[in-house]
């Protein structure tokens, strides 16, 4: 077999001259791939939830400068926080509340925390377009392995002011334990999942989670009068001492963007 | 300054370095030359059990002088290795016969072949002399770059079979420049000079990967990996080493596949400055020669006996051709990789290294 | 006497095979290593785009680059009787949403209507830390920035978008591998998601 880099020898080299070499500059290269230095907000950006979680827990074990790291995961266009020409409003001192609880309780998000979810589902039930609402649930198994399910179903009002018998469907055996970052790429792995199975069935583990509005949606999938379209809304609900903090994704061009705090819930607040 | 270890019995290799570590422009790259070259021989001495005796000729002891004091503390008994090693400004001239550089001393010059030749005469069994310099018609600036400089180092595996196939069996003398006549060498400001790196980091893949080397394909591959160091260059600007040995190559089993061969054929595959379709059809001719119908290929990140992925090779080839601009270069560990029948692999083992940020 | 031994055999025969099947444990150190092949095959997958986007260069290497990209991919399977395949979704400020199975997304790329395409990355490409899953594989999200500038032949803007996009990465684990006692996790690209940010300035 003759000597394949031979071939190399086909490209001809000029003749050599003795020069001095000139140093090397970063250039962009010449085929191929066009890359430039980013933008400021995409490295600002809260691109996963898990990052969240790190920017909040380090935060709170950071010694100066927290109070302002944390007021960097709220949403910076909430109108109810304080902003130039905003009058103030109760949201504001709620998020002070909170800020000082977690900072003086050192309250950190365990890495591996259970969350949820709730996602809306722009779903064609009998050729029209209508929303569903899914509530779903991330847990661990013992060994520390991640899965979301199905936990509640809000079904939409014109299917459940239908008046018909509810009957339970014969539903597929099949369980089936969404993958942990389903909630990074808007909960896709659940809409195909629902197109495949043409049930909620595999998704709801347990079986109190199936109530009349869980019944009717199923219904209307096996039936194939309801197909679900896209996932147009998701936010997730994380738990931080007695807050529960509501992340939504902001997709914009500014540093504060991405998975950031849009609601504050205090868990064990009364209500006037 | 010269450091001498006192003479034992046992058989000796003998180091003698020498760097221009005083010069303006040089001084700082020659330095980290005779930083690492001493520490690489002192090392592969260690490995083969013999006494490392070092002469350095650096600063004030840097000349003709120097380098004849030095080979004079040499005794030398039939058994011993001797390593010259030069490192700094070089010349040569339209009437010089050599095809080796003139060491750019200061006080006197010397040919690199005249100090070969002195070394020989000492009778050492196995006689090595490397100048990593210029070798231009006219006395000028070494070229500097401040590019990457490739990785080196000596492995840390314990098994010195290879290293006592390239020292302990050979017999006779080899003489070595990274320039051949009219070109001009290479060297990081900091970092060392291009070829003494890719020398060294040879070596140390050698030492690491190999089943089978010689002393031929260990030169092969470091002027392989100094031309991939040197392939965002001008031609113009590129140099290749050049080696004369006195004792026949070694033959080696299926020679033509052999790791020299393949690492220079996946590094061409990977070179952006080919157009496409001629690195296309290289990739088919390569793949039936050197490669089994269903080999693969495995590669690694920083543990040859952990691989992250296992590809059939076709792919893996076609995915080289395509993300050349994202590679820097290849290393194959022939140990870890599976001959066929017909001197072909089955199972390639590799490491991928990428272009840095 | 005999009949249980026999089951305790048969018992440990089986508990034997269970831990073939059990998902390899990674530590960090290997998790780690196997994000940085992600990253790698990230930049790939931009690389290819980029090939299969430029009219300038000759079908045989655009179609090599879709084939390639494809190749990252998770291979199609069987859901409830039905083809299961990884998908590209498009959310559009407009509100348009639209979503097509990834082999068509690559050649619909290669023919865009488009007589140049300029598409630019950003170095900004992030892999999140793998999880482990409970269908024995470890999941990572890889998200990057992109470019994409559509013109006709005198170079005049006809459309432009900077788009976010997020893939589904499973490091898949499988006998085969842990059998060979080699590789424990193969790489696979699932479904994106792509998100414009806002159209490109001035456009």
């Amino acid at each position: 077999m003759t000597r394949l880099w031979l071939f190399t020898l086909l490209i001809p080299f000029s003749e050599l001259q003795a020069q001095i070499a000139p140093s090397r500059t970063d250039t962009t290269r010449q085929t191929g791939l066009n890359k430039r230095a980013p933008e400021s907000y995409m490295r600002g950006q809260v691109k996963h939830v898990s990052d969240f979680i790190d920017r909040f827990n380090n935060a709170i074990k950071a010694e100066n400068g927290s109070d302002n790291t944390l007021r960097m995961l709220f949403n910076e266009d909430d109108p109810r926080l304080p902003g130039t020409g905003r009058p103030y409003q109760p949201y504001a001192s709620r998020v002070n509340a909170f800020i000082q609880s977690v900072q003086r309780g050192k309250i950190m998000i365990p890495k591996r925390s259970t969350m949820n979810a709730v996602i809306g589902v722009t779903v064609r039930r009998d050729g029209l377009p209508d929303t569903l609402k899914l509530h779903l649930r991330k847990d661990y198994t013992s060994d520390s392995a991640a899965y979301w399910h199905i936990i509640k179903v809000v079904a939409p009002r014109r299917l459940l002011e239908e008046k018909g018998n509810v009957y339970k469907a014969s539903a597929p055996e099949t369980r089936v334990e969404l993958p942990p970052n389903a909630n990074e790429v808007s909960f896709l792995p659940l809409l195909r999942g629902l197109n495949d199975y043409q049930s909620l069935a595999p998704f709801t583990h347990c079986l109190e989670c199936r109530d009349k509005a869980w019944q009717k949606v199923e219904n209307a999938l096996q039936s194939g009068r309801m197909t679900a379209e896209t996932v147009v809304s998701s936010k997730i609900y994380l738990t931080a001492g007695d807050w529960e903090m509501e992340l939504s994704e902001f997709i914009r061009e500014k540093e504060n963007s991405g998975w950031l705090i849009s609601d504050l819930i205090e868990k064990n607040a009364n209500e006037k | 300054m010269l450091l001498v270890s006192p003479l034992c019995r046992a058989q000796s290799f003998y180091a003698v370095l020498v760097a221009d570590t005083k010069d303006p422009s040089l001084g700082a790259s020659c330095e980290k030359d005779l930083e690492e070259m001493s520490g690489t021989l002192r090392n592969i001495s260690k490995k083969i059990e013999y006494n490392y005796q070092e002469l350095i000729c650096n600063q004030d002891k840097f000349g003709k002088g120097g380098i004849q004091e030095a080979i004079s503390k040499i005794q030398c008994k039939p058994e011993d290795i001797i390593f010259f090693y030069y490192t700094g400004h070089g010349i040569n001239t339209a009437t010089e016969k050599s095809d080796f550089p003139i060491l750019y001393l200061k006080d006197e010059n010397m040919e690199l072949e005249t100090v070969h030749r002195l070394l020989k005469e000492k009778k050492p069994r196995f006689c090595l002399t490397m100048g990593d310099c210029c070798n231009n018609l006219f006395p000028g600036r070494r070229g500097m770059r401040s590019a990457t400089p490739v990785l080196k180092g000596i492995g840390v595996t314990q098994d010195t079979k290879i290293l006592r196939k390239l020292f302990v069996e050979a017999n006779g003398d080899l003489l070595i420049s990274s320039a051949k006549k009219g070109e001009r060498a290479t060297a990081h400001p900091n970092e060392g000079s291009f070829y003494s790196n890719t020398w060294i980091q040879a070596m140390a893949y050698a030492e690491n990967h190999n089943t089978h080397v010689s002393w031929e394909t260990l030169l092969a591959d470091a002027e392989n990996r100094l031309q991939e160091s040197l392939k965002s260059l001008p031609d113009s600007l590129k140099h290749h080493s050049q080696w004369v040995r006195s004792f026949p190559e070694t033959v080696l089993p299926c020679a033509e596949t052999s790791f020299t061969e393949i690492n220079r054929f996946l590094n061409v595959l990977a070179d952006e400055k080919l157009g496409f379709h001629e690195r296309n059809k290289l990739r088919t001719l390569g793949q039936k020669g050197f490669f089994g119908p269903s080999a693969q290929v495995s590669i690694y990140m920083s543990d040859p006996e952990k691989p992250v992925e296992t590809q059939p090779v076709d792919l893996f080839l076609k995915r080289i051709v395509n993300t050349a601009p994202l590679i820097d270069e290849f290393n194959f560990v022939e140990r870890l990789s599976t001959l066929g029948n017909g001197c072909t692999y089955d199972l390639v083992t590799l490491q991928e290294i990428r272009k840095a940020k | 006497m005999m009949k249980y031994i026999y089951l305790y055999l048969f018992v440990g025969l089986f508990s034997g095979i269970g831990q073939l099947r059990a998902q390899p444990e990674m530590d960090e150190k290997r998790l780690a290593e196997f994000q940085k092949l992600t990253q790698q095959r990230v930049n790939d997958l931009q690389l290819y785009i980029s090939l299969i986007a430029d009219k300038s260069l000759s079908v045989e290497q655009r179609e090599q680059a879709v084939e390639l990209a494809v190749s990252l991919f998770e291979k199609d399977y069987m859901v409830n009787g039905k083809r299961h395949t990884p998908y590209v979704q498009v959310s559009r400020r407009s509100g348009k949403i639209s979503s097509v199975p990834v082999r068509i997304y690559f050649k619909n790329l290669m023919n865009v209507k488009f007589d140049k395409v300029e598409i630019t990355y950003y170095d900004a490409a992030v892999v999140s830390e793998f999880e482990k899953g409970t269908d024995g594989n470890y999941h990572a999200t890889a998200t990057y920035y992109q470019q994409f500038k559509g013109m006709d032949k005198q170079g005049n803007l006809l459309y432009g978008s900077r788009d976010r996009k997020d893939i589904r990465v499973t490091a898949q684990s499988a006998a085969v591998y842990a059998q060979a006692g080699k590789e424990d996790l193969k790489i696979f690209f699932g479904d994106i998601t792509v998100r414009d940010t806002v159209p490109i300035p001035g456009f």
